[in-house]
């Protein structure tokens, strides 16, 4: 597989500036814009470049030492080298696997693939002092440059100058390798060739600025439609950065050019410039089944103009593309509504609530909404964009922010669907504060008018932690007299079997949110959830109703009697009326989850010293949003777990690595003490086989000791060699060994060398003198008389 | 059978006994020199034709005469200059004024053991006049065929320092040679040994004077040698070095088919003079410089780097 020749000195300097120059070609093509191109260059350079050149001198110092009839690689090196190569292209895999488990981040596929190349070609490069993978490295590096280069685009020197970098590292390394196949040293090159070769980069320099000059601005670009994620291929990927397939916002196509679909807001476009999509329908006809046809258009701000006429909608997440359809019919040019299925469409972590509507103010059987806070609507639009955010809430139990995208299918609302504590969201291009407001506290609405249809809703919000809401102390209830979320209609007074009820399951909790979590966690476990069960139409108190008789209801009964509950033990709380996106209604096709009609679910939010508003979900088969932490805390977490399982069964984990300790410190003799089992238990009786089998052995232990036997050296030179510094006995029994071997590898049939019974103590005898250890001191007596001479 | 088995047994130990006497009589010729004696021991019963380049004095004449001594055949020397012509090789015919007819003359090709001492001197046409008999052991003169010695064996030498005035080696006339061999010079303690057998001893003084063994047992060991079997994987693991000179890039001409029969015989040579019956890698490496270093396209200085480079390559078949 491998080639055993040795690369010349010239080549393997020109492989490495190659393999350089990509490296850092590369790193640049994929950094984001804005990141300081300097400080990544020098930690490609620190990072990857000079491990790289480390381990070339060390594995090239390494190789040098090795004696000249061990001058091929042996089979465990190849096996090695195999395996590291194997590793380093592996490697960029897997860790994008751990960052998408961990953050939910994932990377686009050519940035793996690059960095799996890149690896590869770093690894190869290191191993360059062979010519084979000298060339391999240097075809890796030329394809690294090649995709590299359009990949990134106009950023221009950071680019340019690697990429010259390349071309004239390329060209050496070409000179180098045929100077090496006519036997000519660099030294030996005619002296005129030097004063040459500064005019013929002077010319190549002024040839590669006059192509720049007037070449094709981005011709390179369009080999970027060879890749998978950036376009031409109808794919749509979250992570990809440029082209057609950007991810769900970029509006693709169109039938019609007077019709439309969504981009980001509710401001509708047209374009008379005919779209990819255009061309399909016209070329293929419509699909069969108009419910299946996607409606997309690609299309810049500077193209558009005012339509009078409503164009149809595309309210559906995803597009799609069917190959059955029917014939062309230029007659009719407009496109079929695709209507929603869903109120409305999200995208990122699920379960997520989002709240529309909130209630304070109880009587027993009506809750009424609460007031809207006030005109303070603390919002600023970020610069440079359409983001609007929120300050900053300063609160312990509030951790990292989870984005979210939510898609207006068929709900009309004013207040936009978003998840609590929103700190950013972005609404298309509506870069004005005067276009939102509150609906009630936590909860944006558009002014006057609800959220359009199609509309994309992006949103950054932070999550909760219950376990830091345990360390927050809550107000003891006379502090709260007075508080419309406390407090209930005047005419209206719980039942004091409540008020036991609530003290009964919060009996030994300390006050604060163990307590709550006590009774929701009581409400959950005592209580049935029936979507079908009704309170009697006449009952005055549908908590005293549900809690004390029915003990089954609706998600609006659980939230109504948990919040009577907690505010009978002194909690602020309010009821929540929104939608809530179930896991199990995501849409792996398009990536969403529906939040259908029968999604609409109430809730309680429980107030906090803070004065901010916590969910609480006290219906079954309903759950929060977990909280996303930091990666240094759930490193610290993970380790936490860890060290407490270990912890739980120490004993058997500090035999098992006692165990497996002593297996490594000792793996060869323990493989050892198999194989010498195997060959008494199971070796043949025939005299060849059994001299061979025994001979198996003997490699086997002098490979264990460290003395493998190159392949192209024959045993009984070999192990006279080893045996050297033994005994005259010794000696005799090995050379006897290995000339039975050949004896029985390639003498005719009819050739006998000894009886089977000698022939088997002759065997049994050489496996008994050369052990492992009487390997090792060969080696070592070897080594030190090598030493010495 | 058993008489049978038995006489073999006996002749076989008498024909290993000769071979013994023939290699201490070549060791006394030839002192420190035994890879070289075994070397052109193997030669002589392989059949093939000896090719040894090195510098003037170093015992190249003296081992080519100790061998045909030895073998107590008919030995001629031919001493290779550029007006040397064919027939001054292969023989010629005179006319005859007695008898009125032509009468043939042979050369020195009509030897046991030929000596042709600085080839290269010599032109290529003269050369080229050695290829018949050394490949197919006759001599064609005048449209007649002329058979030589069923155990005909060439020893040339060349120089290899003086190349003025030479005219190397075609390829297919080193191809026709089973080895090349470099003498060397010898060690101090073995030519201190020279100089004290010298004192005393005259020029025609001679350490053997007799044959030691017979043209028909000569004949017949080379028979014997041509008979001892070459297990499969072994001419696999000889096909699989010759295909990688072949494949070496510094190599500029591989081994031909002829150079792989060679080596095989060689090998088979090598095992016989060792008294085994059948042929072991080692056989095949011991003697792959010689056989490579004659045919092998190669730069001269690269050459025993290539060769290991070769051998270092190829997995020997071990099981």
């Amino acid at each position: 597989m491998f080639s055993d020749q040795r690369e010349s000195a010239p080549v393997r300097a020109a492989t490495i500036a190659m393999s350089i120059s990509a490296t850092i070609l590369l790193e640049q093509a994929l950094l984001d814009p804005g990141e300081p191109r300097l400080l990544a260059a020098a930690s490609t350079l620190g990072l990857l470049i000079a491990p790289m050149i480390a381990a070339s001198i060390l594995l090239d110092r390494r190789e040098r030492g090795v004696r000249p009839f061990q001058s091929g690689m042996a089979p465990l090196r190849r096996g090695t080298a195999a395996a590291a190569l194997a590793g380093a292209f592996f490697l960029p895999f897997a860790i994008a696997l751990v960052r998408k488990a961990l953050t939910g981040q994932g990377t686009m596929l050519e940035v793996m693939l690059l960095g799996a190349l890149r690896n590869l070609g770093l690894g190869l490069t290191a191993l360059a002092f062979r010519s084979f993978f000298a060339r391999l490295s240097a075809l890796v590096s030329l394809f690294i440059v090649v995709v590299a280069t359009p990949l990134g685009g106009d950023v221009g020197d950071a680019i340019t100058w690697p990429s010259a970098a390349f071309a004239l590292s390329g060209i050496a390394w070409l000179a180098a390798g045929h100077w090496k196949s006519l036997g000519i040293t660099p030294s030996a090159k005619p002296k005129r060739f030097r004063f040459a070769s500064p005019v013929w980069l002077g010319i190549l320099l002024i040839c590669g600025a006059i192509a720049a000059a007037v070449g094709p601005d981005r011709a390179a670009i369009a080999l970027a439609e060879l890749l998978p994620t950036s376009g031409g291929t109808g794919e749509s990927d979250p992570d990809a950065r440029s082209g057609v397939g950007d991810g769900d916002h970029e509006v693709a196509a169109d039938e019609n050019p007077q019709s439309v679909g969504f981009t980001e807001s509710e401001v509708f476009l047209e374009t008379d410039r005919p779209s990819l999509y255009d061309a399909f329908n016209e070329a293929y006809g419509e699909p069969f089944k108009p419910k299946n046809q996607e409606k997309m258009i690609a299309i810049g701000p500077q193209n558009v103009q005012e339509q009078e006429e409503r164009p149809s909608e595309n309210l559906q997440a995803g597009r799609e593309f069917s190959a059955v359809r029917k014939k062309p019919d230029t007659r009719s040019r407009k496109p079929k509504q695709r209507d929603a299925k869903a109120l409305v469409y999200v995208k990122g972590s699920v379960p997520l609530h989002m709240p529309l509507a909130t209630f304070c103010v109880f009587d027993g059987r009506e809750w009424n909404e609460e007031p809207c806070c006030n005109r303070d609507f603390p919002v600023e639009v970020e610069p440079g964009g359409s983001w609007m955010s929120r300050p900053r809430q300063l609160a312990s139990f509030l951790r990292e922010s989870v984005d979210h995208q939510v898609k207006i299918g068929l709900l009309s609302s004013s207040a936009m669907p978003m998840p609590p504590h929103v700190e950013r969201f972005k609404v298309g291009a509506v870069n004005r504060v005067d276009f939102f407001d509150w609906a009630q506290f936590g909860i944006v609405r558009m002014t006057d008018r609800t959220v359009p249809a199609g509309t994309v809703i992006q949103s950054s919000a932070r999550t909760v932690d219950p376990e830091r809401l345990r360390e927050t102390t809550f107000p003891r209830p006379h502090s709260l007299v007075g508080d419309r979320h406390t407090n209930f209609q005047n005419d209206y007074t719980p039942d004091p079997r409540i008020l036991a009820l609530a003290e009964a399951w919060s009996q030994g909790v300390p006050h604060g949110w163990r307590q709550i979590e006590a009774i929701v966690a009581e409400m959950r476990g005592r209580h049935v959830h029936d979507r079908e069960a009704v309170v009697p139409e006449g009952c005055p108190d549908v908590v005293e109703h549900f809690l004390l008789d029915a003990k089954r209801g609706p998600d609006y009964l659980f939230a109504s009697s948990t919040a009577v509950l907690l505010r009978m033990l002194g909690y602020p709380t309010r009821l929540v009326s929104g939608l809530y996106a179930a896991p199990e209604d995501y849409d792996p096709t398009t990536r969403h989850t529906l939040v259908k009609q029968d999604d609409v679910h109430v809730w309680l939010e429980v107030r906090t010293p803070e004065g901010l508003w916590v969910a609480v979900e006290p219906t079954p088969g309903y759950e929060l949003l977990p909280p996303i932490r930091p990666w240094s805390e759930q490193i610290a977490r993970s380790l936490a777990a860890g060290l407490r399982w270990a912890r739980e069964r120490s004993i058997p984990i500090v035999l098992a690595v006692l165990g497996i300790l002593v297996l490594v410190a000792r793996s060869r003799e323990c493989l050892d003490a198999i194989a010498t089992l195997v060959y008494r238990a199971v070796s043949p009786r025939e005299g060849r086989a059994r001299v061979l089998r025994a001979l198996r052995l003997i490699e086997a232990r002098s490979r264990w000791a460290g003395a493998a036997r190159p392949p192209a050296i024959t045993p009984r030179r070999w192990y006279r060699l080893q045996a050297e510094p033994a005994d005259e006995r010794e000696r005799t029994l090995l050379e006897r060994l290995t000339a039975l071997a050949e004896w029985a590898a390639h003498a005719p049939a009819e050739t006998a060398a000894a009886t089977e019974d000698e022939l088997r103590a002759l065997c049994d005898r050489v496996v008994a003198a050369w052990t492992l250890s009487r390997f090792r001191d060969a080696r070592s007596m070897n080594r030190r008389k090598a030493a010495t001479t | 059978m058993t008489t049978m088995t038995e006489e073999t047994a006996t002749e076989r130990t008498r024909r290993h006994a000769a071979l013994a006497a023939i290699r201490q009589s070549l060791r006394i010729a030839l002192r420190g020199k035994e890879e070289v004696i075994e070397h052109v021991l193997a030669c002589l019963l392989a059949r093939g034709h000896l090719l040894i380049e090195d510098l003037p004095g170093l015992g190249k004449t003296t081992l080519a005469k100790a061998l045909a001594r030895a073998l107590g055949g008919k030995f001629a020397r031919v001493q290779c200059t550029p007006d040397l012509l064919p027939g001054d090789i292969t023989g010629f015919r005179v006319f005859d004024q007695h008898r009125r007819e032509f009468e043939f003359l042979p050369g020195p090709v009509f030897a046991d053991v030929l000596l042709a001492d600085e080839i290269n001197r010599t032109t290529p046409r003269t050369q080229s006049a050695l290829l018949e008999a050394m490949a197919e052991r006759q001599a064609t003169v005048d449209n007649i065929r002329h058979v030589l010695s069923s155990t005909f064996f060439v020893m040339a030498t060349q120089n290899p320092v003086e190349e003025h005035g030479t005219y190397p080696l075609p390829a297919a006339q080193l191809d026709r040679f089973a080895m090349k061999l470099r003498i060397g010079y010898p060690a101090r303690a073995h030519e201190l040994a020279m100089l004290e057998a010298s004192i005393g001893r005259g020029v025609d003084d001679e350490v053997v004077s007799h044959a030691l063994i017979s043209h028909a047992e000569l004949e017949a060991i080379q028979r014997e040698v041509a008979q001892v079997p070459v297990s499969e994987a072994l001419r696999g693991y000889l096909v699989d070095l010759a295909q990688a000179t072949r494949a070496h890039r510094q190599v500029t001409l591989g081994l031909s088919p002829r150079g792989l029969l060679i080596w095989q015989r060689l090998a088979q040579a090598r095992a016989y003079l060792l008294d085994r019956e059948y042929v072991v890698p080692d056989d095949f490496q011991d003697v792959a410089t010689p056989v490579l270093e004659v045919r092998l396209g190669i730069e001269p200085e690269a050459g025993a780097r290539v060769i290991e480079e070769i051998l270092g390559s190829v997995p020997v078949p071990v099981y």
